[in-house]
């Protein structure tokens, strides 16, 4: 009888979700149609349309740093080049995160000491101040520095904001880890830093997985720092190349150099992201987040 | 290779109490099991000893050293965990080789050794395995490898084969005991099983509730436990626990059901005490259908044949006699036997303190 | 003696101070980089700098003053009411829609898990800087996608950029947003044991009580954590009113986020201090709103 019913339960359930999942798959790829399209149409535009030919100049245009023509003014295209120093941003970033966020996130796991939970929160809250309130600070700081046209200084100040929430994601993947591996390790010899990197980090493979994905995203997509921090355009990364060479104030459409190339060039940059998310898949699918500890 | 001293170890977690002022000494090479009910206190034992717990107070000394301050990877102890604790992401040959490569022993040595430690336990046809890919017994004895593949000063196993079948135990039990020999190390063995303890141990220490209740050869804990919970924690089956009073002036024993006359000889020790506990092991009783010397009438309440023995429970009112006979005896169930006692093998215990009497 | 005692605690401590130690770059870089350029803009909202011109070099401390004004500034509370039904509303939505995007990744029966991810995926995988002409495409009134389609339904077109302005700003933030929350969630749905459902089913639970007693009590954290996360970003990012706006505040007001506010008043008025006073008041909606939700979560 119950099986009966559940068979009747199921099937209209499971038209629910299809109807919910291709409401938002619409809502998800709409915009994103004249992105696709613009891309190969030999007569890009910036409104979806039927486009009257298709072609793979675009590509190769942004590929070989073909200069983009017409409209305001002919900026230079470093393209490859601005591909380069977003990947070279976003990897310093991946390996500052993950480095220092396994380092901390243990820290914090394995230490008792009062006030431990404050410290959780302020690390949490540390970014709470809205970015563009600290444009000016951050540039003098960073002037200082030396960070000023530094890729690995923008990697670094880019690290700095992803941090807080990937020690939080990956100090849960620690407290979940059995302490009697650790200890086990002690035991045969190992002190405590030999025995993180060979027994607790090698065991907590998902997390960094996590916190490498997500930092990546933030070093790829990183917009605010670099548009601050960086004014040579052949240091650019390719955010701020893009934005560069669509002429600024979006809201006024006419002023847009070259469609064509752009949108190409926003393909391209899309890739890498998913492309790791689906080889990250399976490792990310196990995410465990730090809790306060109620004592 | 170094004497063990356990000096007044407390241990209190938050406000529970896990070991009480625990006094032990583990001689010099020597084999000494833990014996305990679940929650007594054994694996926090080991713990402390390995470094691991810090004493709430009290001290450990390995030999004349304190060790209390000695960081756990110098202490050269070895330990099996309850939980195998393998290393997930290495090959079983990697979790056994791991103290040697940790020592930076040579390759060619490091594969010599596990390949011996491996066929010792049976275990080298899974050298190329993951750990999840292996049963529960497999992984006991990958983390037994891993423990004694370093000839520690001081073993610790924490019930090591609890997951083995019943033959494959008998045969690790006698490996460990060799390679603990011939290593010289100090061991102590933490385990459930009475039997283990008995055929293992040098000496064995009994635990409840974080207090040693008694150490002593696995002879001396059966024929003379200090206390009634060693008495009813040794043997099996348990030893027969009779409450009863004793009464001075007719110098009986009085169980309520029926009394027994108490020897000359015991009389002195029982002299003040009025409520007493006697202790009579299962095998040192006899069961007859007729009437003999110093016997009592009882009635058979279950019959549990065991192979080459019965299990015979008797009762009459609230005393409850557990007997083990020869398995030629039949009886069955409500029939009316007698039952004689050994009047010199039986144990006395204070009933308010439990301390052994006689 | 002294020296000699210090040597010995070290010795006797060491494991805990390595430990403590590895906390420490991580540390140092949150502190160099957000705490020290926060700490400089508090300290800004209490001057009369300004970005340019004379206040530039010889401005000076003047108290209160910036929150004084701000509290009577009538553009102040027009903004502040802007932005609470902005974070409000696209808090549900970017939780919600994340949340079902994780639940069709991770335990929906759906088929084809990858594609699904990979689609949801693909709004935060484009460049942000795409984000505005990718929107305009959609919602220009004469040659938008989206209007061009309620034509064709005989339906009548919107004014999405101008009078459904802030409507608009939800729909794009939304859609750009709900990333984090879908690949959290999804991970959290995933490490849920599958015998907990199992044990569940046993006892005959439906599909809601499932949820429930099952599943909500496990996620409860890392959702509390969205939420926090998605809030900061909410009330902290302008890139979407700003693309509506420009480099001046629109009349109406419509798009005025206070982060935006702020922007314009440091950057376009070069009041540099008021604009870090508002910088500071968001800063505080934001510690306070966390420490509550924290407070909730623990419950
Ligand atoms: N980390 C801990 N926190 C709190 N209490 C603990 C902790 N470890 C052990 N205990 C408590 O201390 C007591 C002794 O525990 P222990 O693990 O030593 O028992 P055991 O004798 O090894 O039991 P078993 O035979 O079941 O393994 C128990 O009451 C246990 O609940
Ligand atoms: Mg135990």
């Amino acid at each position: 009888m119950s099986s009966v019913l559940k068979k009747i339960g199921e099937p209209s359930y499971t038209l629910l979700e299809y109807v919910v999942l291709i409401t938002l798959m619409i809502y998800v790829l709409t915009p994103l149609l004249w992105l696709l399209e613009t891309s190969v149409n030999t007569d890009p535009t910036p409104y979806l349309s039927i486009p009257k030919g298709i072609t793979i100049d675009h590509f190769i245009a942004v590929l070989t740093n073909r200069p983009i023509t017409g409209g305001y003014a002919a900026h230079p295209v470093y393209m490859t080049r601005w591909i380069m120093n977003s990947l070279i941003i976003s990897g310093t970033t991946v390996i500052i995160v993950v480095m220092l966020a396994a380092l901390s996130g243990y820290s914090l796991s394995r230490l008792r000491f009062k006030g431990k939970n404050l410290l959780m929160t302020l690390i949490l809250l540390s970014g709470f101040m809205p970015r563009m309130a600290m444009i000016l600070p951050l540039f003098k700081l960073c002037r200082t520095l030396g960070f000023v046209d530094n890729l690995i200084g923008i990697a670094i100040v880019v690290s700095s904001g992803t941090l807080p929430t990937q020690i939080w994601i990956l100090k849960g993947f620690f407290d979940q880890l059995p302490r009697d591996l650790e200890e086990q390790a002690w035991i045969c010899g190992c002190d405590r830093i030999s025995a993180v990197f060979r027994v607790i980090l090698p065991n907590v493979g998902p997390g960094l997985a996590v916190v490498a994905f997500m930092s990546f995203l933030s070093g790829w997509g990183a917009f605010t720092v670099p548009l601050i921090l960086i004014r040579r355009e052949y240091l650019f990364p390719i955010s701020l190349g893009i934005a560069s060479v669509f002429i600024h104030n979006p809201g006024e459409i006419g002023l847009v150099v070259d469609y064509g190339p752009t949108c190409a060039l926003a393909v391209l940059y899309a890739v890498p992201s998913i492309a790791l998310y689906i080889l990250l898949r399976e490792r990310l699918m196990e995410i465990r987040l730090a809790r306060l500890e109620v004592r | 290779m170094v004497e063990i001293t356990l000096e007044n170890l407390t241990k209190y977690f938050d406000s529970v109490k896990a070991l009480d002022n625990l006094n032990l000494k583990i001689r010099d090479k020597e084999l000494m099991v833990l014996l305990g009910p679940s929650g007594c206190g054994k694996t926090t034992t080991l713990r402390i000893i390995a470094g691991l717990e810090k004493a709430t107070s009290g001290h450990v000394y390995f030999g004349n050293k304190l060790m209390d301050r000695v960081p756990v990877r110098e202490r050269n102890v070895s330990m099996v965990f309850q939980s195998y604790a393998l290393f997930p992401h290495m090959k079983v040959f990697d979790n056994i080789a791991f103290p040697l490569i940790i020592a930076k022993y040579p390759k060619d040595e490091v594969k010599k050794r596990v390949k011996e430690i491996a066929e010792l336990l049976r275990i080298d046809n899974l050298l190329d395995r993951k750990p999840h890919q292996l049963s529960g017994g497999q992984q006991q004895r990958v983390a037994l490898g891993r423990a004694l593949i370093r000839k520690p000063t001081v073993l610790l196993l924490d019930e090591p084969l609890a997951n083995l079948d019943a033959k494959l135990r008998v045969e690790m039990r006698s490996e460990i005991k060799r390679l603990q020999r011939s290593f010289e190390s100090t061991a102590i063995y933490v385990t459930h099983d009475q039997v283990e303890a008995m055929s293992i141990a040098d000496r064995i220490a009994v635990l409840n509730n974080g207090q040693l209740q008694q150490v002593g050869t696995p002879d001396e804990l059966y024929h003379h436990p200090d206390n009634i919970f060693v008495a009813g924690f040794i043997g099996t089956p348990s030893m027969n626990l009779l409450d009863c009073s004793f009464d001075e002036e007719k110098s009986i024993l009085d169980f309520g059901p029926f009394t027994l006359d108490v020897p000359e000889n015991i009389k002195p020790l029982l002299k003040g005490s009025s409520e007493v506990i006697v202790g009579i092991r299962a095998r040192d009783l006899q069961v007859s259908k007729e009437k003999m010397q110093n016997s009592i009438p009882l009635e058979i309440y279950t019959v549990e044949p065991l192979g080459e023995e019965t299990i015979i429970i008797l009762i009459s009112e609230n005393v409850r006699i557990r007997v083990v006979t020869r398995l030629e005896f039949k009886a069955d169930i409500g029939e009316n036997v007698w039952v004689s006692f050994d009047l010199n093998r039986i144990h006395i215990f204070d009933k308010k303190t439990g301390r052994a009497i006689l | 003696m002294k020296i000699l005692k210090i040597k010995a605690w070290i010795r006797d401590n060491l494991d805990q101070i390595v430990l403590s130690l590895l906390i420490v770059p991580a540390l140092a870089l949150i502190f160099t980089f957000q705490f020290i350029p926060a700490a400089w803009t508090i300290w800004f909202s209490f001057t009369d700098m300004a970005l340019i011109g004379k206040k530039a070099l010889n401005w000076s401390f003047i108290g209160f003053k910036n929150y004084l004004d701000l509290i009577t500034d009538v553009y102040f509370w027009r903004s502040m009411n802007v932005t609470i039904q902005y974070c409000a509303v696209s808090l549900v939505l970017r939780f919600t829609i994340g949340m079902l995007a994780a639940l069709f990744m991770t335990l929906s029966k759906v088929k084809g898990k990858i594609f699904i991810a990979a689609v949801f995926l693909l709004p935060s995988a484009i460049p942000g800087i795409m984000h505005p002409y990718v929107w305009i495409s959609m919602l220009e009134p004469n040659y938008g996608t989206l209007n061009t389609i309620l034509g064709s339904f005989g339906l009548p077109r919107q004014s999405w950029t101008y009078g459904a302005v802030t409507e608009s700003l939800i729909m794009i933030n939304t859609w750009a947003g709900y990333t984090f929350t879908m690949i959290l969630m999804a991970s959290a749905f995933k490490s849920i044991p599958r015998e907990y459902y199992e044990v569940a089913e046993v006892y005959g639970a439906s599909r809601w009580q499932k949820f429930r007693k099952v599943t909500f009590p496990l996620i409860k954290f890392p959702l509390i954590l969205c939420l926090i996360l998605i809030f900061k970003e909410d009330i902290d990012d302008f890139t979407y009113a700003y693309m509506f706006t420009g480099e001046s505040p629109r009349p109406d007001f419509k798009t005025e986020l206070l982060s935006l506010y702020a922007y314009h008043k440091a950057f376009h008025y070069y009041e540099l201090g008021f604009g870090c006073a508002v910088g500071f008041i968001i800063a505080i909606i934001v510690f306070v709103l966390t420490l509550l939700q924290l407070k909730f979560a623990r419950l």
